[in-house]
């Protein structure tokens, strides 16, 4: 009993073995074969249609491809070329009846390949079943589904209604913070809403996506600083309560108002530096000072140079080091009374970055030799 | 009786032999469907991929490291990764690993507070460099892997932590990979990544530009070996979400769990020991948790290319293994500990740990058999098949790594494998079956070892291997 099931073994074992052998080098011989027969008719045919996609009305489209026999063939042509070129082909997809198709198909597998072909349909068909995906317990499918429908144009009253559904589902903060500003809502009504947010987790999303959204705002365009200007005082009042909470709320809080630049948010920045003993929080505070006009910040920065710790410390060093002439001097005086050895080497390697170390030194003797006289 | 006491045993063996084929036809079956999965999640991924992210704190203990380190250091320097952040910790090396690094990266003393959350051997100096300030160095007295890793995550700043070992090559984009299961998942708390072999590939400032086989024999075994480990064992593990290895080479914690559990424990097999607490922490303090596998996260490691470092690494593979299972022993059967506590501790106790002494008993009762003129073609037969079993096993391997991840372009390499596949049953696993044994003997001496490989730097394994070649 025990000998003939050994024999069936061996026997099958070899068959299997001397199969696997030969599949694999049959596979490995057709694979390099199958592969550059599969582009060839990529390059070939890709060109014409992605003419006719773009030229053809969606009537005479769907006319010439809907009842073609290649049909799976040209759905995923479609998709690549709208997936390379960013177009919003969602009409061509509608009337083709792919979108129904992939949505159908995504409610009997739930596959979340079926939500990326829906991302790249973009159409306003799928919105309700992106929206309720995005709080499903699968959380691959759930945030598939947000960045689905992140590519969808929506109403102010869609982009509200999914803001919340996001920060109510279970998708991870880091991947809500992109989504959020893949769908950009204008930052002046969802200010409000930050005061609404009964979480934690809500707070953050919010304060990173305003921070996303205002940094760009610092430039030298006097209409991007006219705008910043105006949105200042709505932002101080939102966000200062905020830099109160725990450190995550209060790290981007301390960014949002450090982009700021206005003389309240720096009155702010500088009560917490002195009251709270978190060197996470007086880093960033450090980090985020240069935004401001250098006669309001200079001294603070110096003094947060001599901060006994090296992350305090070399934040206030690279926000000097941000602010101009003016900076690059304190930098040079703080050289001959900083006793931290680390420090000192920053000092060097922050001022022979800027090829000009020499000039920095003439004006500090020159400076020196005058408050002598 | 004497006769009927081996043929007993041999009745033993053989069941147990079905028994370990019958698993790992199981964990195949598994895999299989696993990768398929990773192979269309790879093609999804990119459009997600691109944008978030999570900062790392990549620490790489190092003793002994001068030949390597350099060139790892500048293999992460150029990682397609928005934030993060690379401690170095040198545990007391005698050679020049410290001056070569402060050399070859111009870093200086930095005053950079260290906080011991988790108590470690005393440190001696921290160095850095503002022209690369994601790179800082903790020069520390000697006091074992573990404890360098301890020191590193005492001086992270970023929420997860990746450990890595000295002489390994990360791919460019394994970082995104990694991180993903993070970002899928709140509750993941580790992650472990794909080690594949870096003898014989080509590297060049830090980057993999070509992979090929190595001409040293015994490198080759260990390519199949570890391609059987990962894609089958761990990538089926993982499934069963029972993975009991996030290995040193290539791993992702979360920085948190890890000061949590207190850190790493001071034992030979760290990385194990570490993923099997935080199993039990998280399962007994009926915490939801995930312990993810990446397998197209790829680290390409230097493997010995010498006997005498083979059975080192491979005496101190085991006492880890030993030292960590006997330390969590009470998870073992146990209900509350779910697939960890009833398949995989019971697969690693029973296959992994003793595996060995079944198969030297197996050689053994042959031979005896032999000796006293009992064996019959039956028997003969028997080992016939566990040899075709073995073969199967390692074709499996080849195929998936085929179908998913076909690093090796030439056919000529894979009929090298597929010969290897037969080949490597009639000599190198009896060795490693009797390395293996030593370490269960040998335990107690074994605990107390860092281990050490002759290492090449990067350029000169290839270029040896072309200097061959050409001749």
């Amino acid at each position: 009993m025990l000998s003939k099931f050994v024999f069936l073994n061996i026997w099958v074992l070899l068959g299997v073995n001397i199969f696997l052998i030969l599949f694999l080098i049959i596979y490995k011989m057709f694979g390099a074969i199958r592969e550059k027969r599969y582009t060839d008719f990529i390059q070939s045919t890709k060109e014409e249609f992605e003419f006719q996609m773009l030229n053809l009305n969606s009537d005479a489209f769907t006319r010439k491809y809907k009842q073609h026999r290649k049909r799976p063939m040209i759905f995923q042509l479609m998709l690549r070329i709208a997936d390379e070129k960013g177009y919003d082909f969602h009409q061509l997809f509608d009337q083709m009846g792919f979108t129904d198709e992939s949505i159908n198909h995504y409610l009997n597998s739930k596959e979340t390949q079926y939500l990326k072909e829906l991302s790249i349909i973009k159409s306003p068909k799928a919105y309700s079943l992106l929206l309720h995906e995005i709080q499903s317990p699968l959380s691959e499918n759930a945030f598939r589904a947000g960045y689905a429908i992140a590519g969808l144009k929506l109403t102010p009253v869609q982009q509200l209604e999914v803001f919340n559904t996001l920060i109510s589902s279970q998708i991870v903060i880091e991947k809500v913070i992109d989504i959020v500003n893949l769908i950009s809502p204008p930052i002046a009504e969802y200010l409000p809403i930050l005061d609404q947010q009964t979480t934690n987790r809500g707070r953050i999303i919010l304060l990173n996506y305003i921070h996303g959204k205002i940094s760009p705002l610092q430039s030298n365009y006097r209409y991007l600083q006219k705008k910043l200007a105006i949105l200042s005082h709505t932002i101080i009042q939102h966000v200062s309560p905020l830099l109160y909470f725990p450190e995550p709320v209060a790290l981007p809080a301390i960014k949002v108002l450090g982009c700021t630049g206005h003389s309240h948010a720096l009155l702010l920045l500088l009560n917490l530096y002195k009251h709270n003993p978190n060197t996470s929080i007086k880093a960033t505070i450090a980090q985020e000072l240069y935004h401001f006009s250098s006669h309001e910040v200079l001294n603070d920065l110096k003094e947060m140079a001599m901060d006994k710790n090296y992350w305090v410390r070399l934040s206030a060093y690279e926000s000097l080091s941000k602010m101009g002439n003016e900076g690059k001097q304190a930098i040079l005086e703080l050289s001959t009374t900083s006793y931290y050895p680390s420090t000192n080497y920053l000092i060097y390697e922050i001022l022979s970055e800027n090829d000009n170390l020499q000039e920095y030194i003439e004006n500090y003797k020159k400076e020196l030799e005058n408050n002598v006289r | 009786m004497f006769v009927n006491i081996l043929l007993y045993c041999s009745y033993f063996i053989l069941f147990y032999y079905f028994l370990i084929n019958g698993t790992y036809i199981f964990l195949i079956f598994i895999s299989f469907r696993r990768l398929i999965e990773y192979i269309q999640q790879s093609k999804n991924n990119l459009f997600v991929e691109q944008s978030t992210i999570i900062p790392i704190s990549i620490i790489i203990p190092c003793y002994n490291e001068e030949k390597t380190i350099c060139e790892t250091i500048k293999s992460l320097l150029i990682l397609n990764y928005p934030e993060y952040e690379i401690i170095v910790i040198n545990d007391g090396s005698t050679d020049k690993t410290l001056p070569a690094l402060i050399r070859e990266f111009h870093l200086k003393r930095a005053d950079i507070e260290y906080i011991e959350q988790i108590p470690t051997s005393s440190v001696r100096a921290i160095y850095a460099t503002i022209q690369i300030p994601q790179l800082i160095i903790l020069d520390k007295q000697n006091g074992g892997k573990a404890d360098s890793l301890n020191a590193g995550v005492n001086l992270a700043r970023y929420p997860l932590i990746c450990s890595i070992d000295a002489d390994s090559i990360i791919e460019k984009n394994a970082f995104h990979k990694l991180v993903y299961p993070f970002l899928k998942d709140e509750s993941t708390i580790a992650v472990g990544g794909m080690v594949r072999i870096a003898n014989g590939c080509k590297i060049e400032g830090g980057v993999l530009k070509k992979v090929a086989l190595p001409n040293n024999i015994l490198v080759r075994h260990q390519i199949l070996e570890y391609l059987r480990a990962f894609l089958t064992n761990r990538i089926g593990f993982q499934k069963l979400n029972s993975l009991l290895i996030i290995s040193g080479a290539f791993g992702l914690f979360k920085r948190a769990s890890i000061l949590e559990l207190g850190g790493y424990r001071h034992t030979v097999g760290e990385d194990m020991e570490l993923t099997l607490r935080l199993h039990q922490y998280m399962r007994s303090n009926h915490k939801k948790y995930r312990i993810d596998f990446v397998a197209d996260a790829e680290c390409w490691t230097q493997v010995p290319s010498d006997f005498a470092s083979l059975k080192s690494q491979r005496t101190r593979w085991h006492t880890g293994l030993l030292d960590s299972l006997w330390g969590h022993k009470d998870m073992l059967f146990h209900p509350k500990y779910g697939n960890v506590g009833l398949f995989s501790l019971p697969y690693y106790w029973f296959f992994e740990l003793f595996g060995p002494v079944v198969e030297f008993l197996g050689y053994l009762i042959f031979l005896l058999l032999l000796f006293i003129n009992l064996v019959s073609p039956g028997f003969l037969f028997i080992f016939l098949m566990a040899y075709l079993y073995g073969a199967f096993f390692s074709l499996m391997a080849i195929l998936l790594e085929e179908m998913s991840y076909m690093h090796f372009k030439k056919i000529s390499e894979v009929l090298h494998l597929i010969v290897l596949a037969f080949i490597d049953q009639l000599w190198y696993r009896p060795l490693l079956v009797y390395w293996r044994l030593l370490a269960m003997f040998n335990f107690r001496k074994n605990k107390k070892i860092w281990g050490s490989i002759k290492r090449k730097t990067f350029i000169q394994e290839h270029t040896n291997k072309e200097l061959k070649t050409n001749s």
